[in-house]
């Protein structure tokens, strides 16, 4: 969500439906974070996330800003997809996700740590690549 | 509402980047297109005053907040590699987001615009001082002069080494054929490095 209209910052009166209905995230980011600018679990852009086996979608945490990001948990997926694909700043995502990852209902893995010397993985890459 | 058990043991892909880098409006985003499987996603990052520090303000003083777009996209190689690939904004005021972003690239692709070549000086200045991998493609836009790749490592004072190379980012085929270009040189670069100690950008005679 790039483009004006739906950012909550350029569109301080948010009154008209249909500024409403084109973004979902009609709060400012510092409410949708509680005011929080960290988030409390390092997540970094790849970090995979997904929800765990045992998580139950409860109202008791499943609040109005983290419920649309456990769903997308539900298959394991980026933390930067998941800021795309809610419109969220990424700063936002990560302190929502955090939250989650805080209260065991999801569950991360770390990018994948690349040894500079790893030829294998280099190699798988490139050949990967070419056999697209 | 959750649809089943979710196997925890499931086998979480290998996940890599490479980052595609350039000016404004240099193809970033057309070239990550060409070779995703996935349309293009954005996510995006507010400046605001805890970045003032690092951020240089200079001329938008009045402006407290910032969005820098990201655009990004993913390929699935075979042997469940996930590759990711980032288009980054090269402007330097940028730079506070950079070390998340080059954390773990595999390399980098600094794409340019022949007419505007000095859009990307600043972003090969930033791959060589963190010695991260990179090669220099020359985006063909329609009715701009196509230059000999050897004119352009002059005018950008390239290391010899540095593959610089033309292609279509509009092309898969073009496209991809950078990404292992760019694969090449790494391998290469990371053997040499292990074969003498010495990294061969810095050291070129070693090689």
């Amino acid at each position: 969500m790039i483009d004006g209209d739906s950012d909550p910052e350029l569109n301080p009166d948010g009154h008209s439906q249909a500024g409403i209905e084109a973004d979902p995230w009609r709060a400012r980011p510092f409410t949708v974070t509680n005011g929080r600018t960290e988030p409390s679990a390092s997540l970094d852009l790849m970090t995979l996330v997904r929800a765990s086996s045992r998580a139950t979608p409860s109202s008791d945490w499943l609040g109005i800003d983290h419920g649309p990001v456990f769903d997308l948990c539900r298959s394991s997926i980026s933390v930067a997809e998941v800021a795309a694909r809610l419109g969220l700043p990424l700063t936002v995502a990560k302190i929502l996700l955090a939250d989650l990852v805080k209260l065991g209902v999801v569950i991360t893995r770390a990018p994948t740590e690349l040894n500079e010397t790893d030829l294998t993985t280099l190699e798988a890459v490139r050949d990967g690549l070419r056999a697209l | 509402m959750v649809s089943g058990p979710y196997e925890e043991r499931e086998q979480f892909p290998t996940q890599l980047k490479i980052l595609i880098a350039g000016g404004f409006g240099v193809g970033k985003t057309t070239f990550v297109g060409s070779v995703s499987e996935i349309p293009p996603l954005t996510t995006e990052e507010h400046l605001t005053a805890v970045s003032a520090g690092t951020d240089k303000l200079v001329g938008i003083e009045s402006k407290t907040t910032t969005t820098v777009a990201m655009d990004f996209g993913r390929v699935t190689l075979q042997g469940n590699i996930k590759l990711y690939m980032f288009g980054t904004p090269g402007q330097d005021r940028f730079w506070f987001m950079w070390d998340e972003l080059c954390r773990g690239t595999l390399g980098a692709v600094v794409l340019a615009d022949t007419r505007r070549l000095a859009d990307c000086f600043p972003t090969i200045e930033f791959f060589e001082s963190r010695n991260i991998g990179f090669l220099v493609a020359l985006n063909e836009f329609d009715g701009a002069f196509r230059y000999d790749t050897e004119e352009v490592r002059a005018a950008l004072h390239l290391h010899p080494l540095v593959p610089i190379m033309h292609c279509d980012a509009r092309s898969f085929d073009s496209a991809k054929s950078v990404l292992v270009s760019l694969l090449d040189f790494v391998i290469k670069r990371t053997r040499a490095e292990a074969a003498t100690g010495d990294d061969p950008i810095t050291t070129v005679r070693s090689m």
